[in-house]
């Protein structure tokens, strides 16, 4: 058995652009162990959202192999792929996706809805990952009333909820402030020290120093530079 | 072209199976090229679109395919009320034997609503897998299916083209009326002995299926699609015309009786071919098919439900059984 959780190799993803192809990411290698924290450092069109949505399955790409625990993500058809997601991957955007309508709990609940779990585990693994990402004194209010900040902090709540061991994460931290962003940070240090492989995303500086990191990865017009 | 092009009911049907011919005529190149280069196992940049056309095509297919199935009952629809402008054609019967063509386009209709269940089935099945182990398969039947559906249009196109309003068209009491001395019944058997095949088959297919015999459940079906067929015809359909000499398989689409006629053969069709599909599919991929099988026999309980309510109903409003036909010396028309 591999000693990687992810293990990508030649990943090439493009679109075409006026007849020719615009590659968003080019024969890009790259491997991660389980347990580490891989910061992913580029400018806006480096291709590290790309990146993080094809290891978690959301866009398929146009050649390469992506492994995750032995699984060829690519391969998978819609249902396995879903299953995939719900067991494996948590997932936090820049933009949070959250249901505006929904509460706090309620929007925590929202991957385990398919998950083949009964209500008394579902509330259980909701309040567990509330606790977790310190939001648990909003569970009942609704999405559209919180801040930035408490808006990411459910989004990680709701990545979490289905206890996946990778956590994808595509700019954390781009609309907190300062104080809310290191707040994010120790979290995510909580997190790695839980055992989960964590992949950040970013163009914070902040990033750049994190002691618990096990890599930071520069990425640029689409591969991993240093 | 024939005006009757015109006719509001023959126009849509015949847009709509054109339609479904274009597109299919578009995805073709697509599933060529899947038969062609398609390698599950391959990570190359073709193989990956490849996987994103096969998507397409597959998202094109199911529709346009879910679509087909629903323009059969369509095409029976519109036979039925060209029967009110014909002269002489009393439902649908009359208009399709205008031309000998019209029974096979009949049949070839039969035959791809069967074909059109059985890559259902098989897509159902590739999907459900993680390794799209079907592909190959499920493209093959839809090469053939394209080729049936062209014929098919050709002759549905054909057929309306040729249709002459101004002919004087049998009607089904002639077409399906009983010969002097001839038995129409299979295998020689009279009206009462199959009546109790009809049932007996039908249990013997639940019983089979219950039991997990996939070739006696299979002889089952075919033998129970001939038994029902007469057995509707020489027998239920009676009750539901309650005339003893009615045996028209068209007339029972009409408003008159309630358009039960759909509810009968579909039925009876839904039944039989998820049935069938599902054991052709489990010896062309060796793989369970449980699921249908089980709704196959729910649909065919059902149809004998719903024929065996139009008899307990006459007999209860009436005390007594349909009384026998009385033989009119009809000949056939030659």
């Amino acid at each position: 058995m591999s000693q990687y959780l992810i293990e990508i190799q030649d990943l090439e993803r493009f679109f075409a652009e006026g007849g020719g192809r615009l590659y968003v990411l080019q024969n890009l290698c790259l491997n991660v162990k389980r347990g580490e924290c891989v910061v992913l450092q580029g400018i806006s069109g480096s291709g590290k959202t790309t990146l993080l949505n094809l290891i978690a399955g959301i866009d398929r790409p146009d050649s390469g192999r992506i492994l995750v625990g032995g699984e060829p993500v690519n391969k998978l058809s819609d249902r396995f792929l879903s299953i995939f997601r719900g067991r494996h991957v948590g997932m936090v955007f820049q933009h949070y996706h959250l249901i505006d309508h929904l509460s706090v709990s309620q929007n925590v609940a929202v991957p385990l809805t398919a998950a083949d779990m009964g209500f008394a585990e579902q509330r259980q693994r909701v309040r567990q990952a509330m606790a977790l990402a310190n939001i648990s004194h909003k569970a009942d209010s609704t999405a559209a009333t919180l801040s930035g900040g408490e808006k990411q902090r459910v989004a990680i709540a709701r990545a979490l909820a289905s206890d996946p061991e990778i956590i994808l994460c595509d700019e954390p931290t781009a609309n907190l402030d300062r104080a809310n962003a290191e707040a994010l940070i120790v979290l995510f240090e909580k997190l790695h020290n839980m055992g989960k492989t964590v992949i950040i995303a970013t163009h914070d500086p902040r990033f750049l120093s994190l002691p618990f990191a096990s890599r930071v990865l520069r990425m640029e017009q689409g591969e991993i530079v240093s | 072209m024939n005006p009757i092009f015109l006719d509001r009911n023959i126009f849509v049907y015949a847009l709509s199976e054109t339609v479904v011919w274009i597109v299919l005529f578009f995805a073709m190149p697509a599933a060529v090229a899947l038969l062609r280069y398609w390698d599950f196992s391959s990570y190359t940049a073709l193989q990956f679109r490849l996987e994103r056309r096969a998507y397409l095509l597959m998202s094109v297919a199911v529709f346009v395919f879910v679509l087909k199935l629903l323009l059969f009952p369509y095409f029976i629809f519109t036979l039925d009320k060209l029967s009110a402008i014909v002269p002489g054609a009393m439902c649908a019967a009359g208009v399709i034997s205008f031309d000998p063509s019209g029974m096979h386009l009949l049949y070839l209709k039969i035959a791809v609503l069967f074909m059109l269940v059985l890559w259902l089935v098989v897509n159902q099945y590739d999907l459900a897998g993680g390794n799209y182990r079907w592909s190959r398969l499920k493209y093959r039947l839809f090469v053939l299916l394209f080729v049936l559906i062209s014929v098919e249009l050709w002759l549905t196109l054909r057929f309306f083209n040729a249709l002459d309003i101004h002919a004087v068209l049998n009607c089904c009491a002639t077409l399906y009326g009983l010969l002097e001395g001839m038995n129409p019944l299979p295998f020689g058997l009279e009206k009462i002995p199959m009546v109790v095949l009809f049932y007996l088959v039908w249990f013997f297919a639940l019983f089979s299926h219950a039991a997990r015999k996939p070739l006696r459940h299979f002889a089952a079906l075919m033998l129970f699609a001939v038994i029902a067929y007469y057995s509707v015809l020489y027998f239920f359909g009676t009750y539901i015309y309650e005339l003893p000499g009615h045996h028209c398989p068209f007339c029972m689409f009409q408003r008159d009786y309630w358009y039960v006629g759909y509810a009968v053969w579909g039925l009876l069709a839904g039944g039989l071919f998820l049935g069938i599909a599902a054991l052709v599919a489990e010896i062309m991929m060796r793989e369970k098919v449980s699921l249908l099988k089980r709704i196959s026999s729910w649909l065919l309980s059902l149809f004998v439900l719903l024929c065996t309510v139009y008899v307990v109903s006459y007999v209860i409003r009436n005390g007594t059984l349909l009384p026998e036909e009385v033989s009119t010396g009809m000949v056939m028309p030659m």
